[in-house]
């Protein structure tokens, strides 16, 4: 009997090795990294996956865009989403779902990103040119979410908690677990680092505005400036990307097409189609759920009678693009429709970085360095005034100081990159957040977004934001 | 791929060698038994026992007047068993000569029922008797004639430890299904079932998102073709399944045919259904005071949109009764049994057609069964059991949806009518599309077409060694067809001309398995018995899926995304894994006294890392049958018998929503169209499976003269490595990954019991049986990746934290509305503030009969789960949104000095009445009279003359009254459905449990 249970025993251990190939099932729908990033092909579809990350529905594709603007005085959210009626209400909390989304997404470009940098020069078959190229993309968009993420999250000094700031692929979980805050300081200089290295590598004749370019990486370096207060080096920059061509599209309207053309004023645009869509245009439109505010239509037309709203009738063109005003609420069931991004389906392109944003940053950074330079200030924003079938000002006629000036810029700056993701991080940059949210009755702390409490609870290293539980 | 070919191989022999077997076999005698079998208390013949010639293929029943007859016989001395459900089984040894005939008298004396079960075991059978650890089992006549489509559903109430959750009445909805209690954080909690031996599919079938409302693979088998149930409910009894046995096994064995004349088997039952409570919602004039009220409050001096007093409330609809309606429900199973003594068959085909209460919805099932025993050989037998269904479902979307059935006659505003007086429907002037738009212009159907079934060959090489081999196969194929029309209003579909969804999802699962079970002879001569069982099993799980969806379509009658402008979703793929398995079990008995079983598994499953593929699961139980002990003597008094169990054993779980979790992946990502790819997870080669240790100890006792019969059982199971997908810090890029982290522990108490109250040597006589179950299980949570608490479910309501229950609800705790401001008060910190788990729960059965006829009543109770109604997120939310509330605004604070539990009414959600807190918690105790029936039994002289052979006419009542303090549908809900782990105890607009009326004709030819 004994002997005849150690003949079991062997026989099961001999058929258990045999087993194992049967046990070797391999995915097909999903590959390995070793099939994954193969060559050439797998390279530059690592690079586009990047890009991916950016039009996710939590970033650009969505409620980045979205939950900031809501956040801010030119949106309302009138929707059932309890994560954006806190928005609306500043009254975000820290296991917002929404915020906690946005926060991963922006991570998520950062790893693909990370992937690229690491990975793609040890790939062959590819010219040290395209890799060259296509890393110089991955840093670009690093530098983009490292923003994104500090204007959203960091603190409003240089010495507050930022961000972290993961620079290799992650080789496990228990990377993350050590996540901490780097200061609002280090993570400037970071994200100046990685432009640095996207231009030193990108190819000034690669110009296709859906990708990232090294125009756009100098845009994006006057943006990070003038978010740091260097006034002067962000006129710097701006006056480089001014250099390189770019030219306001002559109809404010082109750029928000619904097939997506390309215009002279691109600079860093992602494309979409119904397939891979965003979701502006659905909020707006066909969910209606997001409504522009009452103030941004005064804002447009300061005569408009706000409780009545019957007799909207801008000059504006921008605003003849994407506002329309029915009290009745027959066009889209709201009493202010948004007509920015035309279609529900949310095939449009979406604009990240344009010409007119570059020439109003280089606006206000001429008008914050004041004296001899606010009548040039002046000079460019009327650029942006003419182009919207405003007359062009004159300085010391109808601005006569500095404040006046910056005023004017940042005016223009709200109504030319109205609905685009812009307003909340310029109202929480320029202080103004903090009467507003005087205003709404809502409490100083939610200038910041919060941490994700997930975040948190997984990397205890990181601090939350002060306010918030 | 050589080592590849010689396991399967291996397998493959195995079968194979019992097919081939037959040529060794000896040619067929023809000697022949004959015989009666009658009770030996009261000397009246007993029919349909079971006769077998123990090791050998041949065997029958016994007829009306208790005889029986066997041919075709070897001579020689045969065993010939007699056994039947209610009767001590009872052998005779018979000699007799090549061409001859034998006689065996058999007097069979009653035991209690419930101990002379044949219980499932799994790769063999037992009787209740001699098993040591802890089984219930459910005959099919309990299950019979109840108006729901899966045996799952049937199950509710009815054995202890079995919890089943109806999670919404949308029919044909997957079940939620818990063997004392739930152990897994991410793995599946859904017991496996096994139908005649083969492990069935039961993972999530469509690929449309409808809320909680799944599809799985129980509602395929038609309930009238079952036999009976085996739930192997501790880690001893499951262990034998291994690597799947964590959450018990429901082990299903369907009818098969009996030699004799051709019998016909007629079930059919009609009636209908309707929706026994609504919801109490506002009236018009009720909702247009409580909103501007709302913006008043706030100081905004404009009424609400569409809110003029006198002017805006003068029509009042109830949206529920719009949707709502009494429906259809029938069913109707023919089966046929008969054969010779060699070929025995069961045919059955059924058709379930259950109109659902919500307009637009229903379910229909059309199945066919063919179950074949052939005695090839005297010693060879050969088996098929063989299901295929049809099934359809008409789907409608509800739960976390704006665009729902059930959720827009909850949430839609009442002072607007259905229909303009054009005619059209309403839509724009809506806070959400019109309910009963989407119901009757848009759809959503799933169909299904599955084969189950298996062929299996037994040799006997001894009276004491036989081998099976086993081939079988779950396959099928699940489409769906989703239509979201143009012409509902304010919808998604409205604004880009409509929306089409098509899924396929084929699957299959294979499996070969050989095995063999030797009754050492040696032993049973010296009072003893040893039953070996030992066997090998591989098993090839696939599934092949794809899906469309398109937006744009140039008329209202297109369907597919075929006609759509613009494709804007599309998958396809393919997903697998493999398991392969030995297995042995002994069962061991001394003097009929002491029993021991052992049992282990082996199982290697290709989902888990390649440093922890292998598990190995053990278990071992004891019993000791007191009443056979010489010291004991009559101390029970005579014909009662106590027994005492007690076990151990070690089962697993691998059934992750995920094949390939322990893998780095990389999927498409592309950027629109630019080709892209990007990581989809981290890899984890040490991904491992969950292991459930549980330890059972228990009795059976059986009092007065088999009037009293009490089954007990207490158990703690600890299930460590659970699998999770644990939260990890999104800087990685990921934001969770697939690992082994966590332990839970189930501890618990069972009982039953069943008196016979009135019994009667007449037949007409009065009769009355009584089944008592009841089951309390504490669940805990007792470690943690790094023992940090988690959250999920709805709102994140669920907390998973160590010492606390799984899924325990974590809110604000509500304190009351200040008399002073209006404003709801809270606790500062989020605290635990309920369960969703019941304290105990159970089922209650009565069985009457006099005369003809018989009453059947069946109360099911549960009593000290709360539920989070998150409907009154929205329905009872101070006036922030749009939506219809419920009454209980009605009583809320209006001015300084109100005491009430209701905050102000405030348009801007700033009277707090937007916390997710307590106060959106109730009580979801309830008892509810699940069964009434009553039935007749047409006396046998009518129905002969008539031609039939039996005839019983009934009335059945089902779900008829609920007790409970829970003010929506059910309380039997879980928004979340049958796959949720951790979000449990949510009713976020579920469809309502029917209550239904039937009446039905059971009758045999």
């Amino acid at each position: 009997m004994r002997l005849k249970y150690f003949g079991a025993v062997a026989a099961l251990t001999l058929g258990a090795a045999a087993c194992n190939s049967f046990l070797d099932v391999k995915p097909i729908s999903e590959l390995p990294r070793e099939q994954a990033l193969s060559g050439p092909t797998s390279a530059r579809a690592a690079v586009a996956g990047i890009y991916d990350a950016l039009q996710d529905g939590s970033y650009y594709g969505g409620d980045f865009v979205i939950l900031t603007d809501v956040s801010s005085d030119d949106v309302d959210w009138t929707g059932t989403f309890t994560t954006f009626a806190d928005a609306e209400d500043n009254n975000l909390r820290a296991d917002n779902g929404s915020v906690r989304g946005i926060w991963n997404a922006m991570y998520t470009t950062v790893a693909r990103a990370n992937l690229v940098i690491a990975e793609i020069p040890s790939i062959s078959g590819i010219t040290t040119a395209e890799k060259n190229q296509l890393v110089g993309e991955a840093y670009f968009a690093r530098a983009l979410a490292f923003h994104d993420l500090v204007k959203t999250y960091g603190g409003r000094n240089p010495g507050d908690p930022g961000i972290p700031l993961p620079l290799a692929p992650a080789a496990d979980a228990s990377v993350g677990a050590q996540a901490t805050r780097a200061t609002v300081a280090q993570s400037y200089a970071q994200i100046l680092t990685d432009l640095a290295a996207a231009e030193g590598k990108l190819d000034r004749s690669v110009t296709d505005p859906t990708r990232a370019t090294l125009g756009a990486a100098r845009a994006l370096r006057a943006r990070v400036l003038l978010f740091q207060k260097d006034y002067a080096g962000a006129e710097a920059a701006a006056t480089v990307v001014e250099g390189m061509g770019y030219a306001l599209a002559p109809n404010y309207s082109d750029l928000f097409s619904g097939d997506g053309q390309t215009t002279t004023e691109d600079i860093f645009r992602l494309v979409f189609n119904p397939a891979d869509a965003s979701s502006q245009g659905y909020y707006y439109l066909g969910r209606t759920e997001n409504e522009p505010s009452a103030a941004l239509a005064k804002a447009y037309q300061p005569s408009l009678n706000t409780t009545d709203l019957n007799n909207w009738n801008p000059q504006d063109l921008r605003a003849q693009n994407n506002i329309v005003v029915d009290p009745a609420g027959d066009y889209c069931g709201l009493e202010i429709c948004g007509t920015k991004y035309p279609t529900t389906a949310g095939g449009e392109d979406i604009q990240v970085i344009r010409f007119a944003e570059v020439i109003l940053t280089r606006a206000e950074a001429m008008a914050r360095q004041g004296g001899s330079k606010l009548a040039g200030a002046v000079a460019e924003v009327n650029r942006i005034r003419v182009r919207a079938g405003l007359s062009a000002l004159v300085f010391g006629v109808s601005l006569t100081t500095q404040q006046q000036v910056i005023d004017e810029v940042l005016l223009q700056r709200r109504l030319e990159l109205a609905m685009e993701g812009h307003r909340w991080a310029d109202l929480v940059r320029t202080g103004a957040v903090d009467n507003y949210l005087t205003a709404k009755g809502a409490p100083a702390f939610q200038a910041l977004y919060p941490i994700p409490q997930r975040e948190i609870s997984v990397a205890p290293g990181l601090t939350q934001n002060p306010g918030y539980r | 791929m050589r080592r590849h070919l010689l396991s399967r191989s291996s397998v493959v022999g195995l079968i194979a060698a019992a097919f081939l077997a037959p040529a060794m076999a000896a040619a067929q005698g023809n000697a022949s038994i004959n015989g009666t079998v009658s009770d030996s208390a009261s000397g009246r013949p007993i029919p349909a026992v079971q006769i077998v010639v123990v090791g050998t293929t041949r065997g029958g029943f016994s007829d009306e007047e208790g005889r029986f007859a066997i041919r075709g016989l070897a001579a020689g001395t045969l065993t010939v068993r007699a056994q039947r459900i209610g009767y001590r089984p009872e052998t005779r040894s018979v000699t007799v000569a090549e061409g001859e005939t034998g006689t065996a008298t058999f007097n069979l004396s009653e035991v209690a029922r419930i101990l002379s079960e044949v219980v499932s075991v799994g790769y063999g059978t037992d009787t209740r008797a001699s098993v040591s650890n802890a089984v219930t089992t459910v005959s099919g006549e309990q299950i019979a004639g109840i108006p729901v489509a899966g045996v799952d559903a049937a199950l509710q109430g009815k054995a202890a430890g079995v919890q089943v959750t109806s999670n919404a009445g949308n029919p044909g909805n997957a079940i939620t299904v818990r063997i004392r209690g739930a152990a897994s954080l991410t793995a599946s909690n859904q017991p496996l079932f096994v139908v005649d031996g083969i492990p069935l599919n039961n993972s999530s079938l469509s690929q449309l998102g409808l809320g909680g409302q799944d599809i799985n693979g129980v509602s395929g088998l038609n309930p009238d073709e079952i036999e009976s149930i085996t739930v192997l409910k501790d880690a001893a009894a499951a262990a034998i399944y291994g690597s799947r046995g964590s959450n018990g096994v429901v082990m299903v064995t369907t009818k098969r045919g009996r030699n004799g004349t051709p019998r016909l088997n007629l079930d059919s039952y009609s009636g209908f259904q309707n929706v026994a409570k609504q919801w109490d919602l506002l009236n018009a004039k009720e909702y247009v005071m409580y909103r501007n009220e709302a913006n008043t409050n706030d100081g905004d001096p404009r009424l609400f949109r569409y809110g003029r007093p006198g002017i805006d409330d003068t029509i009042s609809t109830d949206w529920q009764k719009e949707i709502f309606r009494t429906a259809p429900i029938n069913n109707t199973s023919i089966g046929a049994t008969g054969g010779t003594d060699r070929i025995q068959y069961f045919v059955s085909g059924s058709y379930f057609n259950q109109t659902g209460v919500v307009i637009a919805t229903g379910y229909q099932r059309a199945s066919g069964r063919v179950n074949l025993d052939f005695a090839a050989t005297r010693k060879l037998s050969l088996k098929t059991s063989i299901n295929v269904s049809r099934e359809n479902w008409a789907r409608s979307e509800n739960d976390n949806t704006i665009e729902g059935v059930v959720t827009n006659a909850i949430a839609d505003q009442p002072n607007k009518p259905v229909r303009r007086l054009d005619g059209s429907y309403t839509g724009n002037e809506l806070a959400y599309p019109n309910p009963v738009a989407i119901a009757n212009l848009s759809s959503a159907n799933s169909r299904s077409i599955r084969t189950l079934g298996n062929l299996e060959a037994t040799y006997n090489f001894t009276p004491s060694l036989k081998l099976t081999g086993r081939a079988g196969a779950d396959v099928g194929n699940l489409r769906d067809l989703r239509w979201e029309s143009p012409n509902v209003e304010a919808s998604y579909a409205s604004s880009v001309s409509g929306v089409a969804q098509q899924g396929n999802n084929t699957f299959n699962r294979y499996v070969l398995e050989g095995f063999a079970n030797y009754d050492v002879p040696w032993l049973s001569q010296r009072s003893q018995q040893l039953l070996l069982t030992a066997g090998a099993s591989a098993e090839q799980n696939g599934r092949e899926y794809d899906f469309l969806r398109g937006e744009g379509f140039a008329s209202e009658g297109f369907r597919y995304p075929g006609s759509a402008t613009r494709i804007t979703v599309y998958d396809g793929g393919w997903t697998g894994n493999n398991l392969a398995s030995f297995f042995g079990r002994a069962n061991y008995s001394l003097l009929d006294r002491y029993l021991l079983t052992a049992s282990v598994r082996t199982d290697g499953s290709s989902r888990f890392g390649v440093n922890n593929r292998w598990g190995t699961f053990p278990a071992v139980s004891i019993g000791w049958k007191l009443t056979e002990e010489p010291w004991f003597g009559g101390m029970l008094g005579q014909g009662n018998s106590l027994k005492l169990r007690g076990s151990v054993g070690t089962t697993g779980n691998q059934a992750l929503p995920q094949d390939f979790g322990s893998l780095e992946r990389f999927a498409r990502k592309n950027y629109a169209d630019v080709i892209g790819i990007g990581q989809v997870s981290l890899a984890n080669p040490n991904l491992r499976w969950e292991s459930t240790r549980e330890y059972d100890g228990g009795f059976d006792l059986d009092l007065f003269g088999t009037r009293l019969t009490l089954i007990g059982d207490y158990y703690t199971k600890l299930t460590s490595n659970l699998l999770v997908n644990r939260p990890i810090s999104a800087t990685t890029g990921q934001t969770s990954e697939l690992s082994n982290v966590g332990s839970i522990k189930n501890a618990g108490v069972e009982g039953q019991i069943t008196t016979r109250n009135f019994v009667s040597d007449d037949p007409k006589g009065f009769t009355w049986t009584t089944d008592l179950n009841i089951a309390a299980n504490r669940n805990k949570v007792v470690s943690l990746y790094n023992d940090e608490p988690f959250s999920g479910g709805l709102y994140s309501a669920n907390r998973v934290e160590v010492g606390h229950p799984l899924g325990q609800f974590r809110m604000y705790r509500f304190l009351g509305v200040d008399p002073a401001t209006g404003d709801a008060k809270y606790s500062d910190e989020q605290e635990f503030v309920g369960s969703p788990h019941p304290k105990y729960q159970g089922g209650f059965t009565n069985d009457m009969s006099w005369m003809g006829f018989d009453v059947h009543t069946f109360v099911q109770f549960n009593k000290g789960n709360q539920i989070f109604n998150a409907i009154r997120v929205f329905a009872d939310d101070g006036g922030r949104y749009f939506d219809n509330k419920f009454k209980d605004v009605l009583r809320r604070w209006q001015k300084p000095g109100d005491i009430t539990d209701q905050p102000r009414a405030s348009r801007r959600g700033r009277s707090g009445a937007l916390e997710i807190s307590s106060r959106y918690l109730e009580d979801g105790s309830y008892v509810r009279i699940g069964d009434v029936t009553l039935g007749y039994t047409v006396p046998a002289r009518f129905t002969r003359m008539s031609g039939l052979g039996s005839a019983r006419l009934y009335a059945s009542g089902h779900n008829l009254r609920t007790y409970t303090k829970y003010k929506g549908y059910t309380p039997d809900v879980n928004s979340a459905g049958s796959t949720a782990n951790i979000g449990l105890g949510t009713d976020f607009y579920a469809y309502p449990v029917n209550r239904s009326f039937t009446f039905g004709v059971k009758a045999g030819f």
